[in-house]
Formats: C-alpha cells, sequence, structure tokens
C-alpha cells in the first residue's frame, strides 16, 4: 500500500471516528432529556397559561360583579345570558382571549353558572356567548362534565383542574370559584381551557414567558452539558488522530529517509557492501530503497571489476 | 522469447547502468548482435566471468527458468 493511501486512510479513519462518536454521544445520551423536556414542557406551559388566564378571568369577572348585580332581577338563565352580553364584560374578555395574532393561543373562557334551574355553561362560540345545559355538554365532552360535577360540590374559592377530550381535541381545564358569588342563590365558577402543548404568548406577559423559558432552560442543561462533554470527546480524539498521524509519519516516511540516506552516503564513502534497508516495502520508500540498491550494484561491479584489472 | 532489450531491461534492473556497459562487451566478445532464445545461455555464461556481476546474474538466470 502507497505511503498516501495509507496516511489518507488513518485521517479519514480517525475522522470517520470522530464524527460517528461526536454524532452518536449526544443522541443516546439526551434522549431521555429530550423525552422528559417535550413532555414538562407540554404540562407545564399549559398550567402556566391556564392558571395566568383564569387569574385574568377571574379579575375580569370581579370586576363586574357591581355591573353583575345590577342585572340581578331574577335568577335564571336568561339574566347570566344578559349579563355575558354586556360588551364591557364581553370586551373585556375578548381583549384577552380572542386576539387576531395567530401566534396568541386557542383559549376558551365561561362561566359556570349552578342554581335551582340546572348547571349551565356559557362559553363564547363562533364569536357569540351560548349558555349550554350540562346535557349538551356531556354530549360533546364526558371529561368536561365530570370535571364540572366536582366542581358543583366543591367549595368556594376553590380551585378544579383537569385533562379532558373536547371534540377532537385534548384540553386542559381549570375552573375557579370566588367566594365573592355576586348572583344571589346562583353560585358560578370561572372556567378557562386550553389545548394541551399550547405555547406561551406575550399575550400572558413576561412572567409567564420567563417561567416557560426556565423550565426549557432547566430540562435542557443534561443537554448542554452532554453536548459540552461530545465537543470535548471529539476534540481529544482529534488531538489523538494527529499523534497517530505524526507518529506514522514520522515511522514510515522521515525515519526510512533518514536511513537511506545515511547508507547513500556510506556508498558514497566507498562502502559499496552496505546493505540498502527497506527493499522489502511495497510503496515509495521501497522504490527507492530498490533504486539505490542498483546504484549501488553498479558501483560494486564497476570498482571491483576496476580492482581486478589494476 | 527472450530478445536483446528485454535482457537487457532485466540485466539494469538488477545492476544498474553498469549492466549495459558489460552486456555490450560480452556480445561483442561472443560476436552477435541479438539475444534469442538459442544464445541466451551463452551470453549468461559470458557475463558470469565477472565474479562480482556472477552473482546478480544468477537471479536472471532463475527469472528465466534456464
Amino acid at each position: 500500500m502507497r505511503l498516501a493511501q495509507k496516511l489518507t486512510l488513518t485521517l479519514v479513519g480517525g475522522l470517520i471516528l470522530i464524527v460517528v462518536i461526536m454524532a452518536a454521544y449526544p443522541y443516546f445520551i439526551t434522549e431521555g432529556a429530550v423525552s422528559k423536556t417535550r413532555s414538562t414542557v407540554r404540562t407545564t406551559t399549559t398550567k402556566i397559561i391556564t392558571t395566568t388566564a383564569l387569574q385574568d378571568a377571574k379579575s375580569v369577572a370581579l370586576a363586574q360583579s357591581a355591573l353583575i348585580t345590577s342585572y340581578m332581577t331574577n335568577n335564571n338563565v336568561t339574566t347570566v345570558q344578559k349579563l355575558l352580553k354586556d360588551p364591557v364584560i364581553r370586551g373585556a374578555l375578548s381583549k384577552i382571549y380572542y386576539s387576531s395574532n395567530p401566534q396568541v393561543i386557542k383559549a376558551r373562557i365561561g362561566i359556570l353558572i349552578m342554581n335551582s334551574t340546572g348547571v349551565y355553561l356559557a362559553y363564547y362560540k363562533m364569536g357569540s356567548l351560548k349558555p349550554e345545559s350540562i346535557k349538551d355538554i356531556a354530549s360533546k365532552s364526558e371529561g368536561l362534565v365530570k370535571l364540572i360535577n366536582n366542581v358543583t360540590r366543591a367549595g368556594t374559592a376553590t380551585f378544579v383542574s383537569g385533562i379532558y377530550k373536547f371534540g377532537n381535541s385534548e384540553r386542559f381545564g381549570a375552573f375557579y370559584i370566588p367566594s365573592d358569588q355576586p348572583i344571589k342563590e346562583t353560585r358560578i365558577a370561572i372556567w378557562v381551557d386550553i389545548p394541551r402543548g399550547s405555547y406561551v404568548t406575550n399575550a400572558f406577559g413576561e412572567l409567564t414567558e420567563q417561567d416557560f423559558i426556565n423550565s426549557i432552560l432547566q430540562e435542557l442543561e443534561p443537554i448542554r452539558k452532554a453536548i459540552g462533554t461530545s465537543v470535548f470527546v471529539g476534540a481529544i480524539l482529534s488531538i489523538l488522530t494527529i499523534f497517530v498521524l505524526v507518529y506514522r509519519v514520522n515511522k514510515d516516511i522521515s525515519l526510512p529517509i533518514v536511513k537511506l540516506a545515511e547508507v547513500s552516503n556510506s556508498i558514497a564513502d566507498g562502502e559499496i557492501e552496505a546493505t540498502v534497508p527497506y527493499q522489502d516495502r511495497d510503496d515509495e520508500i521501497g522504490i527507492l530503497a530498490k533504486a539505490i540498491e542498483r546504484v549501488r550494484r553498479s558501483l560494486e561491479i564497476a570498482v571491483k571489476t576496476l580492482e581486478e584489472f589494476t | 522469447m527472450v530478445t536483446t532489450e528485454e535482457f537487457e531491461r532485466m540485466l539494469i534492473k538488477k545492476v544498474g547502468p553498469i549492466g549495459k556497459v558489460f552486456l555490450k562487451k560480452a556480445m561483442e566478445s561472443l560476436e552477435i548482435t541479438e539475444i534469442n532464445n538459442d544464445n541466451v545461455e551463452l551470453v549468461i555464461e559470458t557475463l558470469k566471468l565477472n565474479p562480482i556481476m556472477k552473482k546478480y546474474v544468477v537471479e536472471i538466470e532463475e527469472e528465466l527458468g534456464l
């Protein structure tokens, strides 16, 4: 094998080894971390957004409690429906949760009304607010109805949340039953739900976004460490490859050339029977050694023949 | 079929440029102008008369199967 081939094979082999290890190492190390991160980010983000949305909804609802009371001539759904059609309330809710920005999460907000006439959930649907009885809800989401049943049994100032399917969408929903109940003989709970795995948006301000970023950074820490280790391993392997390359260049090229030069000098100095090394090598050094040997033989024959005749 | 060119090439390969000189002298002494299968052994025997040349010409002899 020629020297160029040997050196190329050494270099390419070393580089392939480095690339394979650098590519594979983070994958194996971080596969679990990535999976865990995805799961955590989905859950954490969903909870953060829902909780924030609920707090906003609670503020809006409580701020409008005076207005609600003024509408209370009798305690039935029609009155509440009127109440929720109020432009101030609706505007406040729409402002937060129905942005034209496509990046804003598709949150749903509503009010659960619980009184002697039954249990109703009023929420925006196709741009309008429509109260639906629990029977109507049951046909759309059994999980949500189970959650609502828990809400009806819960006390005030209570937070009830859960995951359920609504249509084809898997959602995280939360109810808050405020202690300040503005409607006589009627209990209300504020409801917010969002699709699972939603991402945080500007709609929820810096705190939520920072929480989101922090949670990701925390989960990405093992990946960062793995990549750092991978780069370190790659650097060590690169240095080793260079050392091997230098060693082989020295052993296979430099040293034989020095030895052949020494033998050539010996022959030139009159040692015409000197042994020329490396003639058995099948590379450029072998070619050079064989050429020197031929010159040596020529000199040997010429010199000894001359000696014989003189 | 051994030719002059081929034999000269083999000899030079073994002993270098001095081989060409010795071959020319051997052919002159044998009064031949071409080397072929009939006279190659005679040429080799002539070259072997030089004791230094002999040890290398033996290698050619083996390669030619003579």
